[in-house]
């Protein structure tokens, strides 16, 4: 992990009509490392890895990439990925790389365990192995930054464990992995850094050893336990409209 | 990476989906047996190039639209709606636009021109001697004036296609899309034609610009343009309409649609106009209070 940031995000609010979902948010993302997004359900974390890849505009404050310069600065995995039925799975892959460089899609493959399900239609594929292909696609290009919005939704624990392996592995390589999870064991584990959202704002940033330090708790749950309090109901921002 | 290459890629990515996709591969065969049945009951084919274009001009009218919103609705929606993802490629809203209209537009061109190629072949086997002259000058059938009219033809349909795409792309849910893009089809094959005639009964259009307020109309610019420069070339019997004002319609629909495409594309068309519209309303308040 590098001292200097990939992403700077400064004062990023965004709104829906009158609903506020995220309120200035403003964090730098350390190059080289894995940093996890987490909260309650509701509290913006997908809102936010949207905004950070543009396909969300702010309401106000900046997104900045200060990365190195490349073709494809950030790959993105959103939560619910989409493929175009009738293509395989290398062949949607290779459609992006197409894009870019168009480099042979097998190894990406390989790299997510696809492999053997190169040329198998996307339509055809179970929902882990579409999260899989989803972040084969957020490599493509080997981008500095990639955004990985709940990668392991629908995986099984192996599985999980392999994509957040994975995630360490390219951070140990230079690329910085940003992705949000509920799965707070695997994100202890595994991230460099956690940013803990709590109704649209950062409650608490930094590592996550620090975080359990100052908050004086033994778990990463301990911490979003602290944070959010103890609660069964889905945080509403915004009131109810 | 060149534009040329990203919108290659897009474009072919297009065709793949339309190539792939069995139910639009229903259509030219169906297209095929109305052109049958119509022209079994109409006998153009006996008459030659022309006359099966007479025939043929009115089911089109009708076929190609709903065509065009087959192809049309759900370019942008359901799954094969990947913008998120390509926003981080270096894809240009233009290419991306560019791509995805020829490329579906090439699959139009296929699932049309196909039937009507081969209704030109049967033609040139049992139409008459003049029917298999290539014709230099007017008063002649010709297969040079069917294939003009297959032209006019994907003209027709590239104008339908782009209006589909934008009325989809501008709403968000896959019904609404359908419905949007419906609204289009039915505007287009009778809407012109009844604002037209309406015009004419409120003797808000006059006799004189009956031929131009038609040009404004898509189908009736198809028609126009067909009776003028296929029908009229063979028979002497032109005056449909206005052509340079049909031309420039179709070019105007098409231009807008696509225009309205490339808006609706970067999803939060009117974000920056929104938060402009804040910024403008808080420096106002403040120049206010001092």
């Amino acid at each position: 992990m590098s001292d200097d940031p990939v992403l700077r995000i400064d004062g990023v609010s965004k709104s829906f009509g009158s609903v506020e979902v995220l309120s200035d948010v403003s964090v730098s993302i350390p190059s080289g490392s894995v940093v996890a997004v987490v909260g309650p359900n509701g509290s913006g974390k997908t809102t936010l890895l949207r905004t950070l890849v543009g396909d969300l505009r702010p309401t106000t404050g900046t997104v900045s990439y200060v990365g190195p310069d490349t073709d494809r600065p950030i790959g993105y995995l959103p939560q619910e990925p989409t493929f175009r039925p009738g293509f395989t799975a290398a062949e949607t892959l290779a459609f992006y790389s197409s894009l870019l460089d168009g480099r042979d899609p097998e190894p990406l493959l390989e790299r997510v365990g696809l492999a053997a399900a190169a040329d198998r239609n996307v339509e055809a594929l179970s929902g882990g192995m579409r999260q899989l292909l989803g972040i084969a696609q957020a490599t493509v290009g080997d981008p500095p930054l990639i955004v990985l919005d709940e990668p392991a939704s629908g995986l099984d624990p192996n599985m999980s464990e392999s994509v957040f392996g994975t995630a360490a592995e390219m951070a140990g390589s230079g690329t910085t992995v940003l992705v949000s999870s509920h799965d707070l064991a695997l994100v202890e584990s595994t991230a460099d850094a956690v940013v803990v959202l709590n109704r649209g704002s950062v409650a608490a940033a930094g590592p996550v050893s620090d975080l359990r330090d100052r908050f004086d708790v033994d778990s990463l749950r301990g911490v979003l336990n602290a944070v959010v309090g103890d609660t069964e109901a889905v945080a509403v921002v915004g009131g109810t409209r | 990476m060149t534009r040329g290459r990203v919108f290659g890629a897009i474009a072919w990515r297009e065709v793949s989906t339309v190539a792939r996709t069995r139910s639009y591969l229903l259509l030219p065969v169906g297209l095929l047996a109305v052109f049958a049945g119509t022209l079994r009951a109409g006998g153009g084919l006996e008459g030659g190039y022309v006359p099966t274009a007479v025939d043929l001009l009115l089911p089109l009218e009708l076929l190609v639209p709903l065509v065009a919103v087959a192809l049309g609705y759900r370019a942008f929606g359901g799954d094969n709606d990947d913008r998120p993802v390509l926003l981080t490629y270096p894809v240009s809203k233009r290419s991306l636009v560019a791509g995805v209209f020829v490329g579906r537009l090439v699959g139009l061109a296929g699932i049309v021109g196909t039937p009507l190629a081969v209704v030109g072949v049967v033609v040139s086997r049992v139409g008459g001697h003049e029917s298999r002259v290539f014709a230099t000058h007017g008063g002649v059938d010709s297969p040079v004036l069917f294939v003009r009219f297959l032209a006019l033809t994907i003209c027709f349909g590239a104008v339908v296609l782009a209006m589909a795409m934008a009325a989809s792309i501008l709403v968000r849910s896959g019904r609404a899309a359908l419905a949007a893009a419906l609204a289009v089809g039915v505007a287009v094959v009778a809407g012109g034609d009844l604002l037209a005639l309406a015009g004419l009964t409120a003797d808000a259009i006059g006799d004189d610009a009956l031929g131009t307020a038609l040009a404004a109309s898509p189908n009736a610019a198809y028609r126009g343009l067909v009776l003028e420069t296929v029908v009229g070339v063979a028979t002497d019997r032109g005056a449909a309409i206005d052509t340079a004002a049909a031309v420039a319609g179709l070019a105007g629909w098409l231009l807008a649609s696509l225009g309205s495409v490339g808006l609706g594309v970067d999803r939060r068309p009117l974000t920056g106009l929104r938060v402009r519209t804040r910024e403008l309303r808080s420096r106002a308040v403040e120049a206010l209070d001092r």
